[in-house]
C-alpha cells in the first residue's frame, strides 16, 4: 500500500477519535508542533526513514513506518484534509512573497467564499521565490497570478519563437 | 553598443508582439509513486484518458489508468527527474505527433524528435497519436497493387493499397527482409514508406537505415526508432506515432506504407505497462485489451474513397478538428495506407495468443519458415500456409492469369512431394511433377534487395509455369532464369514493353512469348 493511503487511514482514524473527544484542535496543533520540528530537506522518503532510525534504534518496523509518515508531513496533511472535508471547509493554500496584511486575508478570504460556496480555511505560505501576487492553490486547481508565474511564461514564449 | 542593445530590444519586442498575459489557471496533482517509467498521481481529478501531463519542462506523461483515487501515467522523457512529491500539471490535449513531408529521410523517436543527428525538423502540423481509424463511408475495396518486388509475394500472396498483411516467422527467417524489399520496391511509385522499430536492437536499426541509404530508399522514408533501450512507453507508443506520420501522406490523397517490426515486442512493452499499471493480467499475463490495443492500430490502415467534385488542386489539407480529418478536400483521390505488421514466433507455433490475434485481424499473413530458410528458399515463404484476403482483386490482369495455373502445380507438388519422402517407386507421371515443382520452386525463389518488376517477374514465372525448363537442370534455372529477362531486355524490348502496356497475356501475346522462348532456348542451349 502507498504511503499516502497509510497516512490517509491514519488521519482518518485519529480524527474519528479526536472528534468524538472534541479535541481537533488540540490534535492539529500537536501533529503542526511535530511538522514544525522538521525541515524541508528530512521529508524525503530516505532522509525521514534514516533520522527515524537514528532516533529510534531499536523500534520494530511498524513503528519506524509510523514515525516516518509523521516525519514526512503525510499524517498532518491528510489530517487537514479530513478534518475539511468533514466540516465542510475548503482548505486553500496561498503563496506569497511577503506574508499577508490583516486586510488582504480578510478580503481573499471573503472573495473565496463568495466564489467557493463554502467556508474557506486560509494556509499561507510565504516564499520569496514567487517575487510578488499571490499563488492559490485549492484543492488539485492553482490560479497563479505570481510574478514568477508571469516570467515563466514570458521565458516560454520567447524560447517558443526562438525554436520557431 | 548601443545599436546592439536597440537590436536586442527589437528582436525582442518582436517575438513579444500579441503576448498576452493572464493569470495561469493549471490543474495540478502530486506524484505519489514513481519508478519503471510509471507514475502513480494524486489529484488530477478532471483529467482526460490519453491526456498529456507535465512533470516540469522536459518530462510528459501519458494518461493511461484512471482509478477513484488516483491516475497511473506512462512517463516520456528524462524520467529519473520526476519523484514523489513533485507536481503534475494537465495539458487538457491529448497526445499528438508532429507529422509532414520534412519527416522524409529522417530518424526519429515516437514524439518526433530526430535521432540522426541532421538537425530540427520543421513539421507541417500534428496530428492525433493514437487517431481514430476511417469509417465504412470513406473506405473504398482495395483495388490498386501495392508491387513487394518479390515474385513468390506478388504472384501467390498479392498485396493491394490499404491491405494489412501480416508477415510471421521464427526469429532469423528473413521477416524484416520482405519488408525493406517491399520499401526498396516503392522507388519512384509515389508511395510514401514509414519503418517503425520496436524494440530492436541500435545495431540492428542503424544496419536498416544503412540499407535503405544505400538502396536509395531513405529519401521517401521515416524511420522511427524505438530501440530495445528506450522506455517502455516509447516503445509502446511508436508505431501509433508512425501510423499518424504515414496517415499524413494518406489523408492528402497520397499511397503510403507502413512496416511494423514487430508487434509481439510491442505486446511484450504494452503487457509490461499494464502489469506496472497493475492492470489484471489475462492469458499469458497480457491484458485484457491487447487485442484491441492491435486491432485499433491496423484498422487505421485503409484504403480511402475518391471525393469526387468540383476544384481540390490536390494540394488542399484536409480540415482538422482534434487532430481528425472531418472534411477531406474534394475531387481528391482517396489515398491509401498498406500496413506490414511483423510477428515473431516460437518454434513455428503460430497458435500461441499474439500471433492468431494478428492473424485474424489482418488480411492475411506470410508465413516464413525455418525449415525453408535453411534449405536455401530465399524468401522462405511457405506458400501453403500463406494467404491474401484482399489483394487478388488488385493483381494485374497477367500475373492473375499466370498466377491461377502456378498455384494449381504448386498445390500437387506438395501433395505428390510429401508422398514421395515416403516411396521411392514412383510412376512417370509424378516424377515429372515434381520435377516441374522444383523448378517452380527454383523460379520463386529470389535474392534479397532484388526486388523485380511486375512484368519481368511475369515472364519469368511464365516459363516455369508453361514447362519450359523441363530440360534446363534444377541447379541452372536461376541463370536461365536471369539471362532470359537479360535476352527480352536487350532484344525483345518490345514484348516487355507490350505487357507493362497491357497487363494482359492475350493470345496473340503468348504465341509471340511462345517463339521468343524457343529462340532464347536455342542461344541458351548453345
Amino acid at each position: 500500500m502507498r504511503s499516502r493511503d497509510v497516512a490517509r487511514k491514519i488521519a482518518e482514524d485519529l480524527y474519528a477519535l479526536a472528534a468524538a473527544e472534541k479535541t481537533t484542535d488540540a490534535l492539529e496543533r500537536e501533529l503542526r508542533q511535530i511538522a514544525a520540528s522538521t525541515d524541508e530537506t528530512s521529508r524525503s522518503e530516505g532522509r525521514a526513514a534514516q533520522l527515524v532510525k537514528t532516533a529510534f534504534p531499536d523500534a520494530s518496523d511498524g513503528f519506524r513506518h509510523l514515525m516516518g509518515l509523521l516525519v514526512r508531513d503525510l499524517v498532518l496533511g491528510e489530517f487537514l484534509s479530513v478534518r475539511a472535508e468533514a466540516e465542510g471547509i475548503a482548505r486553500v493554500r496561498v503563496v506569497t512573497a511577503q506574508p499577508l496584511s490583516g486586510d488582504e486575508r480578510k478580503h481573499l478570504t471573503e472573495k473565496l467564499e463568495h466564489a467557493l460556496k463554502v467556508r474557506v480555511k486560509l494556509e499561507e505560505n510565504v516564499d520569496p521565490a514567487v517575487l510578488a501576487g499571490a499563488r492559490i492553490e485549492i484543492e488539485g486547481r492553482t490560479l497563479d497570478g505570481t510574478l514568477k508565474a508571469r516570467l515563466d511564461q514570458l521565458h516560454r514564449t520567447l524560447g517558443q519563437s526562438g525554436e520557431a | 553598443m548601443t545599436t546592439h542593445k536597440d537590436e536586442i530590444a527589437a528582436i525582442l519586442k518582436e517575438h513579444l508582439r500579441g503576448f498576452r498575459y493572464d493569470m495561469e489557471t493549471r490543474e495540478v496533482g502530486v506524484v505519489a509513486e514513481v519508478g519503471d517509467g510509471i507514475a502513480h498521481v494524486y489529484g488530477l481529478d478532471r483529467v482526460m484518458f490519453s491526456e498529456i501531463t507535465t512533470f516540469g519542462d522536459d518530462v510528459y506523461g501519458l494518461v493511461l489508468n484512471l482509478e477513484e483515487e488516483s491516475v497511473g501515467v506512462a512517463l516520456f522523457g528524462d524520467t529519473e527527474r520526476v519523484k514523489e512529491g513533485d507536481e503534475v500539471r494537465r495539458t487538457g490535449r491529448v497526445l499528438e505527433t508532429p507529422v509532414g513531408e520534412a519527416f522524409l529521410g529522417r530518424v526519429v523517436d515516437p514524439l518526433g524528435r530526430p535521432l540522426d543527428g541532421n538537425g530540427p525538423i520543421a513539421a507541417t502540423g500534428r496530428r492525433t497519436t493514437d487517431a481514430k481509424a476511417p469509417g465504412v463511408i470513406d473506405r473504398q475495396p482495395v483495388d490498386t497493387p501495392l508491387q513487394t518486388g518479390l515474385k513468390a509475394i506478388d504472384a501467390m500472396t498479392p498485396i493491394g493499397r490499404g491491405q494489412r498483411e501480416l508477415i510471421i516467422g521464427d526469429r532469423r527467417t528473413g521477416k524484416t527482409a520482405i519488408a525493406l524489399d517491399t520499401i526498396i520496391n516503392q522507388k519512384g511509385k509515389g508511395v510514401y514508406c514509414v519503418y517503425v522499430a520496436i524494440g530492436q536492437k541500435a545495431s540492428t536499426v542503424a544496419r536498416i537505415v544503412d540499407t535503405l541509404v544505400r538502396h536509395d530508399a531513405l529519401s521517401y522514408t521515416i524511420v522511427v526508432a524505438a530501440d530495445a533501450h528506450s522506455p517502455t512507453p516509447m516503445q509502446y507508443l511508436a508505431p501509433y506515432a508512425g501510423c499518424a506520420m504515414a496517415e499524413y501522406f494518406m489523408h492528402r490523397g497520397e499511397d503510403a506504407f507502413i512496416v511494423y517490426d514487430d508487434l509481439s515486442k510491442h505486446a511484450v512493452a504494452y503487457r509490461e505497462i499494464a502489469l506496472l499499471l497493475r492492470r489484471p493480467p489475462g492469458r499469458e499475463a497480457y491484458p485484457g485489451d491487447i487485442f484491441y490495443t492491435h486491432s485499433r492500430l491496423l484498422e487505421r490502415a485503409a484504403r480511402l474513397a475518391d471525393r469526387p467534385g468540383e476544384g481540390g488542386s490536390g494540394e488542399e489539407m484536409p480540415e482538422f478538428e482534434n487532430g481528425h480529418a472531418v472534411t477531406l478536400p474534394r475531387g481528391v483521390h482517396g489515398g491509401s495506407l498498406t500496413a506490414f505488421p511483423i510477428i515473431e514466433t516460437k518454434a513455428g507455433d503460430i497458435t500461441s495468443y499474439i500471433p492468431t490475434n494478428v492473424i485474424s485481424i489482418t488480411d492475411g499473413q506470410i508465413y516464413l519458415e525455418t525449415n525453408l530458410f535453411n534449405q536455401g528458399v530465399r524468401p522462405a515463404i511457405n506458400v501453403g500456409y500463406s494467404v491474401s484476403r484482399v489483394g487478388g482483386a488488385a493483381q494485374i490482369r497477367a500475373m492473375s492469369q499466370i498466377a491461377g495455373e502456378l498455384r494449381l502445380e504448386l498445390s500437387q507438388y506438395r501433395e505428390l512431394e510429401a508422398f514421395a519422402e515416403f516411396s521411392s517407386d514412383l510412376d512417370e507421371e509424378s516424377k515429372a511433377q515434381l520435377a516441374r515443382g522444383d523448378r517452380l520452386m527454383q523460379v520463386l525463389g529470389q535474392g534479397q534487395y532484388q526486388p523485380m518488376p511486375v512484368e519481368d517477374q511475369v515472364l519469368s514465372l511464365y516459363v516455369a509455369v508453361k514447362n519450359h525448363l523441363a530440360d534446363v537442370a534444377v541447379s541452372a534455372v536461376r541463370r536461365f532464369e536471369e539471362e532470359w529477362l537479360r535476352y527480352l531486355h536487350e532484344k525483345r524490348e518490345d514484348l516487355v514493353r507490350e505487357l507493362r502496356e497491357a497487363k494482359e497475356l492475350t493470345p496473340e501475346f503468348r504465341s509471340k512469348l511462345e517463339l521468343a522462348v524457343s529462340e532464347f532456348k536455342k542461344r541458351f542451349g548453345a
